[in-house]
Parts: C-alpha cells; structure tokens; sequence
C-alpha cells in the first residue's frame, strides 16, 4: 500500500468507528422521540423499533391542557431577564477590576474567586427563608433574583477574556478624556462580543435547564418550569408512558433549535479566555 | 438577631425593588387568574389526584357558583409533603390542604392549620376516626374516607403453580412464590420506594396480634418501654425469610407503584400490594385478579391488612374570612351525601362519614367485612418526625432486601434514628 | 470601529487634571463592582453566616423559639450512615466524572480532529448529548436501566442471552449507572472544548515532529497532551465544580437509593432542611458542604497551576 492508500483505509475506519459510536451513543434520544409516536403496549412490546402504527394522539393530549404552553413562556420570561441581568452584573464587574487596579479591586476578585467554589444549596436553607419573607418563594421574580448568583461565574469568563485586551487601549481612551462608562459601553463591550456571546449561552443552557431551584422554589402550577413541567409528567402520567416522552420531546425541540444556532460560538469564546482569571 | 433581620431585610429590598421593576409588568401579562366577577377564589393543593377527587371540586363549583376552587395536585407522597411544607412556610399556603400520614404532627405543631373543633360540618364522622388529626385537643383536620391495602394476586399465574386460595401464612406464601418463580413469572413485587412496604407492615400487624396486642400497636416503641429491635426484628428476619428466597426480588428495590402495576396488568406478575385506588385499571385489563389479606406471622387465623383513615382536609389559618367560610362549605359538602358518593367512588375508598355508606365493590368483600369492620387493619404512624423515620425505614428495607444487612442492624438502625429525634 | 468610537469620544470631552481622576477612577470602580457587591452580599455572605449560625442551633425551620445546641449538629452529622454516605458518593461521583470524562473526551477530541466523512455530524451528535436538562436525561434513562425483565436494557441484553441486571436495584450498580450517564453526557461537551484548543496547535510542530521521526504516539504524548494543559485545566475545573454540586441526575435517576446509596451532599441538605424540618443539620451540613469545595476547588487550581507552570 502507498502512504496515500493507508490514509485512505484509516480514514474509512475512522469513519466507521466514530459514527457507529456516535449512533449508539444517540440511541437514547431515538428511544424518546420514537416512543413518543407509540401507544402504551407498543412501547413496551417493542421499545426501539419503529411503531407499529404512528400516532399524533400523544401530542395533541400534550397540549390539551396548556399547561405545557405556559411552562414555555414562564421558563423564557425567567430566562431572558436573569441573563440579561447577569450578564450585565458579570461584565460591569470584571470591567471594574481590570479598569482600576487598586487593592480594593484586588479583594473584590479574590473574593469572587472563593465565592465562585461556595455551592448554591449550601445558600439555599437562608435564601428559601429571605424569599418566604418577601412573598417571593414560589414567583418568577423570585427566581429570577436567585439567579444573580450566577453572575459570579459570567465575571469569571469576562475577566480571564478581558485581561488579554491590551491595556493601552484603555489609556488611550482615558488620554482622550474618555470616563469610564463610555470606555465600558463603547469600547469594551463591542471588543468582547465572543466572550458575551459564549457566556450568553452558557447560561441561558444553565437557567433554561436548572431543576433544582424550580424544585425547591416553585410549587405552583402556574409558575411551573419546563423541566418541572416534564419531571412532574413523570407522576402525573406515570402509567401512560408515550405522553411523558411526548413531553420530553416538546421540552427539548426548543433547546434543540438553540444548539444549533449557537453551537460554534459556544466554546469559542473559552479558548480565548482562560477560566480561570 | 431582630435587628439582623431587619438589615438584611433593607438590603434586599432595595436589590429587589430594582429587579422587580423590570420583572413584574412582563410576568402580570401571563398570568390571568383573577376573576373579577366577584367570585371568591380558593386553592386546594389536593393529595388526591384529578381522577379521585376531580368529579367532587365540579359537583361543588356547580353548587356554589360563586366559588371558584382552583385546585393542584401532588405527586408522590414525599413530593406532597415538601412541596406543601415550602408553601406553608413560604407564607403562601393554599386555602385547603391535606394532612397526610407524613405531615400531620409537624404541620399541626406549626399552627398553620386552622382549628376544626366543634365545626357542625364534621357531624356524622365518628371520633375515634379523628385522633391522627388532633393536638392538645383541638382538631385540625377532617378524614372522610378510610383506605385499605391488600395483597392483590393473578388467579391464572397461581392456579398454574397449583394453588386455588390464596396462603394463609408467610411460609406458605413464600414457597408459592418459589414455585411461581420457576414457572417462569414472576412471583411479587412491590413499592417501597416512596413508601415502607405494605407487605411488612401487614406481616408486623400480624406478628403483634398474635402476641395479643391491640390499640396503636407500637405504643410502647413509642413510649420508650420498647425497641425497634425488640419488637420489629423477628419480623424483620421473617419480612427477609422471603428475600432470601428470591420471593422480594431484588429487582422490586426502587420500583414505583406504577412500575409494580404496569407488571401485573400486562399479566406477568403473581402478587403485588395494592388497594382499592388501582380497581378501575385492574378491571380494565381484563386480568382474573383476586383480593387476599397479608399472611400471618404464623397462625392459619392471624392475618391483617394494611388501612387507616385517609389524609384529613384542612383549611390554612392564615386564610382571609371570607376565604375560610368558602373553604368550610367545601368540607361540608364532602362531607355530605352527594359529596361523600362522589369522592368515594372515584378514589375507591371506604366512607368513613354515617351520611353515606356504599355498597363494597365485590374483590373487597372479603378484606372489608372479615378485617377492616373488626378493626384488624394497620399502619405505622410514627407520633414524632414520620418522614425522617420512614425515609429511614425505607432506606433500611432496600438495604435487607438487598442483603447488606441483617434484620437486626436494620431494626437497630431505626432505634439510633429515633433516638436523635426531640 | 474601535479607532472610530475613540476619536468620537476624544472630540466630545474635555481633558482632565490627571491627580484629581485618580479618586474619581476609584470611585467609578467602586460603582461598577456595586451589583455584584450586593449580589455577593445578599446571595452569598449573609446567607453562609446565617447557615453557620443556625447550625449551631436546634431551630427547625418553622418554630418561633430554638436552642443553641454547639458543635451538636456537626458531631450527629459524622454519627450519621446516610449523611456519611452522601459525602461518600458526591466525592466518587465529582472525582470519577472528572477522570473518566477527560479521559475518553481527549482521544475523542483528537479522532474527531482527524479527516473523516461525517466529520461535522458526529460532532454535533456528540455535543448535543450534553445539551439537554440533566433532570430531563435522569428520567429517560430511569426507563432505560429499569431493573425489571421489561427494562429497554436488560430487553437488549435478553437478546444477546445476557440474564437480567438489578442496574438501578442495587447499590453499586444503582452507583455506576449515574457516574455511567453523566459521562454518557458531558463527554461530547468536552470533546468540542478540546477539538477547539486542538486547533490552536501550530501545525509545524508536528511537521517538525514528524522530520525527527516521531511516531503517532510519540507525537500524542510529547506534543498533543502538553498543548492540550490550559484545555485541560478549563475542563476539569468545570467536572470538578459541577460534580461536587451534583443534585439533578441521581435525584431524577434513582432518587438518592436503592438505600442511601446515590445520595448526595446537596440533597441531603434540601431534605434535611426542607423536607425533614431539620434545619440546624440542614445548615451544619451547608457549612461543611462548603468547606469540603473550597478545599477541593484550592486542592486543584493549585496542582492545576503547578502543571502548567512545568510545561510553560
């Protein structure tokens, strides 16, 4: 064999192998949607062949109530207003540290540093307790708020990403009498636009998909989240097993959509900046 | 530790306020619950699902047009407990709630259920039926329905491994689930994933029927002349008996309730522990199914069912008057004739009430006339903590069935547990 | 655009004294860290020391009055098997996904590097497996590993005359099935942040590599790996920081059983707090919880650093 009828072979064997591995590592998601298209007993008399008859029942009885309609909108109006809000805590933060070097600023990020290891649910006994006292348990605003708490995580990437800006772009802007707030608005914020971008989607995956504060926080059903929505399908429906995958489905068409418009930029912006900071 | 709060209180409101502005007017456009036609509105977050009590909330609101009852279900019996528990404490309590095996003695503790006694619409409900629902006196919740458990067994799957009846003892029940299990189906299983085992808590009724004991079965355990270990390892060891027989296989360790059903319908499983609650689906199915009691400790006469009152209804303290007098109609009218007929029926419970007694379907004949009338029925109702403890329990049962414990260590697990308890 | 937005903000303000702007910098600082500030102080600060002083006491989450009770709390938590045992498997859990995922996400990452037709679809595919909620993947997956003969798995072993696995029936089973599915997950997610470091290589080291007679393996060690480090690092922060708050897979897979076996740290603090009414553990546990990660967090940024200071 030449060296190009080598490449060849490898080439088609690593075609092979990965995309073999790549389909039983999709099974899953197959047995899902599959499923969602059967009745009770031909899911269980076949789990993963295709049905023996297709049926749409399921996802008409989805959406019968609505409720699975109101889940959406909740998890989006939850969604968009705690990144939006994190994002801009997290930016104007990692901003301040690298625009002014002091020793207050140096604190400020050391302490962000061990706040960025401490866990939410080792806050969430007090915090349940400081929303109960607001009326806010059990509210979209109240989630939203316990949401801030991210914005720790978006000041980590931006200032690791910030740090590689160079620093004489910031005095030239000061030596043309620029304050700090344009300098912010109208130089850093364009300059760091891949860093935004990753972060934006970082955590709109991490709020859309959270279960753990809906959980604990929500009990209501009209407030109730997507995944709360699906994993309370899991009772509600429990013998009726098509209808919960139904669910599952509906619940990830949305993230499915948003995968592929954001996938290239979701990690390149963590290349550039290391995580660290 | 006031003047903390109060600081913290002030910080938080001035984050709050900011993020509320731009929060609220988007979330009030979504949410379209308020009828401004002067109706009163209550909430009922109901243990019970929509197919046993949803009939009862549309013959109320047709009575009462102007009441709108908007009504949530829990799920599984621990799911119910949090979930109410964070309402409650989160100062949003719905306006009728349930006081369930789990949550009585701490919700009653907390004053957040308003006091019950003397109201004329518990007429009817006899007041032995009361005592798991009252503290210092008072009464804090209204039980209108006794449930009962039972073994459930396929007629066709035994008559193959050559029974006709149904055992009447353990040992014999576990060789018949030996030989069920060579013939290829499988024997039993159960659901003691949200619960403690009902087959373990008919076996322990048993065991302390046949040493004569009557009342609450495990006053002593609870009064400290007793132990667990004492008292519930041989019955642990006998429960283990059928584990070790491979009759509690160890795939039964996590299955839900509905898992165990979905079996039994589609005719592959012996035995399972049931209730009333799963006839509708049952007769659906087509299986040939018969009711049998828990077979004794060790007499031919000494068996016992699993049952009690059902969960208690009861109305939040903190609700306005006018929500209260809505909420008190709504007792009253499940605790009457149309009320109770409804709700009984559709949750395949027992009336506990005199305004209304049903015929009992046919398959329970047996299990309500031979044991839950001559009060041969029982279930654990830990007086301190019962999700601590049962959690416990739980956790001790899939452990021995599982075969890393021995009957004694589990017994001896549940004592060091109470003992940390207040 | 850059050069544009200076020269619009040189022409519209006027130059300032440089030693007065100084304190006028500070200041401004100080006004863009405020949000996070109070975000800190509000979500972070007051409610660790809240916890660390209700856990020193007997309150119960709901009672007007309660005792303070010492170190009590701590000393019943080290008293406590199923406490203990949530510490146990959180720990294997963070420490067995951070290994496991780094070590099939890097050959993957290189495979999917390499000339292939599909190239771009395997990508995706792998990616997306790490895209959805993991409550939602714990559910799915509960149906798939169901101890019973009716279970999608033991249906596809049944096949092959493999007999029936207890997958979520048995303790160490029940153990593997989670670490099993969040590698399942993560490592497609993982994978893509590598192939994006693996394109930062300069492609003449390994021409030159190649020249010197380096082999494939030879090229993977002394080339591959060391550039990968900063990738490395980034990586194993995230498993490590997200395996130690691990709550949604097992609670949605196993619920914690069969016993205690996955539970973790995170839910036994909700239920203890919450669900239990125990809210003086509840809070010790918090404490530890987070003593236990700022230690392991430290433990690792340190190695992390010293790695990479060695291949620098």
């Amino acid at each position: 064999m030449t060296p190009s009828q080598r490449e060849l072979v490898k080439k088609i064997i690593r075609t092979i192998v990965v995309l073999a591995l790549a389909l039983i590592c999709a099974v899953p998601l197959y047995y899902v949607l599959i499923s969602s298209f059967k009745t009770s007993i031909d899911m269980i008399k076949n789990p993963l062949g295709l049905p023996a008859r297709w049926t749409f029942d399921n996802y008409k009885e989805a959406f019968a109530d609505g409720t699975i309609v109101r889940a959406f909108i909740n998890t989006l109006i939850v969604t968009v207003v705690a990144v939006a809000l994190q994002v801009l805590i997290g930016s104007m933060a990692a901003f301040g540290v690298i625009y002014k070097k002091s020793k207050f600023t140096a604190i400020v990020g050391g302490v962000l540093m061990v706040t960025f290891a401490i866990p939410a649910q080792a806050t969430m006994l007090p915090l349940y307790r400081m929303e109960s006292d607001f009326g806010l348990v059990d509210s979209l605003l109240g989630l939203i708020v316990l949401y801030m708490g991210s914005s720790v995580f978006c000041y980590f990437l931006i200032v690791g990403y910030m740090k590689s800006l160079p620093q004489e772009l910031f005095e030239a802007a000061k030596i043309d009498g620029a304050g700090p707030w344009r300098i912010y608005y109208r130089i850093v914020l364009p300059l760091i636009t891949p860093i935004l971008t990753t972060v934006v989607v970082f955590q709109v995956m991490g709020t859309w998909n959270d279960f753990l504060l809906p959980s604990v926080f929500l009990s209501s059903t009209e407030n109730q989240t997507v995944v709360l929505q699906v994993y309370n399908a899991v009772q509600q429906f429990s013998t009726n097993w098509p209808l919960f995958m139904t669910i599952t489905v509906l619940a990830l068409v949305p993230v499915f959509i948003f995968f592929c418009f954001c996938q290239k930029w979701i990690v390149s912006g963590l290349v550039a900046g290391s995580v660290k900071g | 530790m006031k003047g903390f709060t109060k600081k913290v209180a002030l910080k938080t409101a001035v984050a709050l306020a900011a993020a509320a502005a731009m929060v609220v007017p988007m979330a009030a456009c979504g949410s379209g619950t308020a009828g401004g036609s002067g109706k009163t509105k209550i909430t009922f977050y109901s243990y019970f699902k929509d197919s046993q009590i949803g009939d009862v909330v549309k013959g109320f609101e047709k009575k009462n047009p102007d009441i709108k009852l908007d009504i949530q279900y829990g799920q599984d019996p621990a799911q119910y407990v949090s979930t109410l528990q964070t309402r409650l404490a989160g100062g949003k309590p719905p306006t009728i709630f349930n006081l369930t095996m789990d949550n009585r003695t701490d919700v009653m503790k907390s004053g957040a259920a308003m006091d019950l006694t003397g109201e004329d619409f518990l007429d009817g409900i006899d007041d032995t039926n009361f005592a798991l629902f009252q503290q210092d006196g008072k009464t804090y919740g209204m039980p209108v329905s006794a449930w009962v458990g039972a073994f459930f067994y396929n007629k066709d799957i035994l008559k193959k491994a050559g029974y006709d009846e149904f055992p009447k003892t353990w040992d014999e029940f576990i060789e018949m689930g030996k030989k069920i299990n060579d013939s290829g189906s499988t024997a039993f299983l159960e659901d003691f994933n949200t619960q403690i085992a009902g087959s373990f808590t008919g076996l322990l009724a048993s065991y302390y029927g046949e040493q004569g004991k009557s009342g609450d079965l495990d006053e002593d355990i609870w009064s400290g002349k007793s132990t667990f270990a004492k008292d519930w390892t041989p019955v642990f060891q006998k429960w283990e008996d059928a584990a070790k027989a491979g009759v509690i296989p160890q795939k039964s360790v996590g299955l839900s309730a509905d898992q165990v059903k979905q079996e039994f319908v589609s005719g592959n499983l012996g035995v399972m522990r049931s209730g009333p609650w799963d006839l509708p689906d049952l007769e659906k199915s087509g299986i040939d199914f018969g009711v049998a009691p828990f077979p004794a400790y060790s007499k031919e006469d000494g068996q016992w069912i699993n049952g009690g009152p059902d969960q208690g209804f009861a109305i939040a303290a903190k609700a306005s008057d006018q929500e209260k007098a809505a909420a008190k109609k709504f007792l009253a009218y499940l605790n009457s004739e149309e009320g109770l007929k409804a709700f009984t029926t559709a949750a395949g419970t027992l009336s506990l009430s005199s305004k209304y007694t049903a015929e009992t379907p046919d398959a329970l004949k047996d299990v309500v006339d031979n044991y839950f009338k001559t009060n041969k029925f029982y279930w654990v109702n830990w007086p301190k903590s019962p999700t601590v403890m049962s959690t416990e329990d739980i956790a001790q049962q899939q452990k021995l069935v599982q075969g890393q414990i021995s009957a004694k260590d589990a017994a001896e697990a549940l004592d060091a547990k109470w003992a940390t308890l207040k | 655009m850059t050069a544009a937005t200076i020269g619009h903000a040189s022409a519209t303000t006027k130059h300032k004294h440089a030693s007065s702007s100084l304190w006028a910098e500070n200041l401004s600082s100080l006004w863009f860290l405020l949000p996070i500030i109070i975000v800190f102080s509000i979500l972070t600060l007051i409610p660790l020391v809240q916890s660390f002083f209700y856990s020193l006491t007997d309150y119960d989450g709901y009672s007007t009055t309660f005792n303070f009770v010492g170190v009590s709390n701590y000393v019943a938590i080290f008293k406590d098997p199923s406490l203990l045992s949530a510490l146990g498997f959180t720990l294997l859990y963070a420490f067995a996904t951070t290994l496991l995922v780094t070590c099939f996400a890097i050959p993957l990452a290189v495979t999917l590097n390499k000339a292939m037709w599909g190239r771009s679809f395997a990508r995706s595919l792998f990616f997306f497996l790490g895209v959805p909620a993991q409550a939602i993947i714990g559910l799915i997956w509960q149906y798939i590993f169901s101890p019973l003969g009716s279970g999608v798995m033991n249906k596809v072993l049944a096949v092959f005359g493999i007999p029936n696995v207890p997958w979520l029936a048995d303790d160490n089973w029940a153990r593997f099935c989670v670490i099993f599915v969040a590698v399942w997950m993560q490592v497609g997610w993982h994978a893509t942040l590598y192939l994006a470091y693996l394109q930062t290589i300069p492609a003449d080291l390994y021409e030159q590599a190649r020249v010197d007679g380096a082999n494939s393996r030879q090229q993977f060690f002394h080339i591959t790996l060391p550039q990968l480090i900063p990738g490395i690092v980034v990586s194993m922060f995230l498993l490590m920081t997200g395996g130690l708050k691990i709550y949604d897979l097992p609670y949605t897979l196993t619920g914690g059983g069969p016993g205690y076996s996955t539970n973790t740290l995170s839910q036994a603090i909700i239920l203890k707090g919450i669900g239990q009414s125990q809210y003086g553990l509840g809070s010790a546990l918090s404490v530890l919880f987070t003593l236990a990660c700022i230690i392991v967090i430290a433990a690792q940024t340190g190695i992390a650093n010293a790695v990479e200071k060695r291949f620098q």
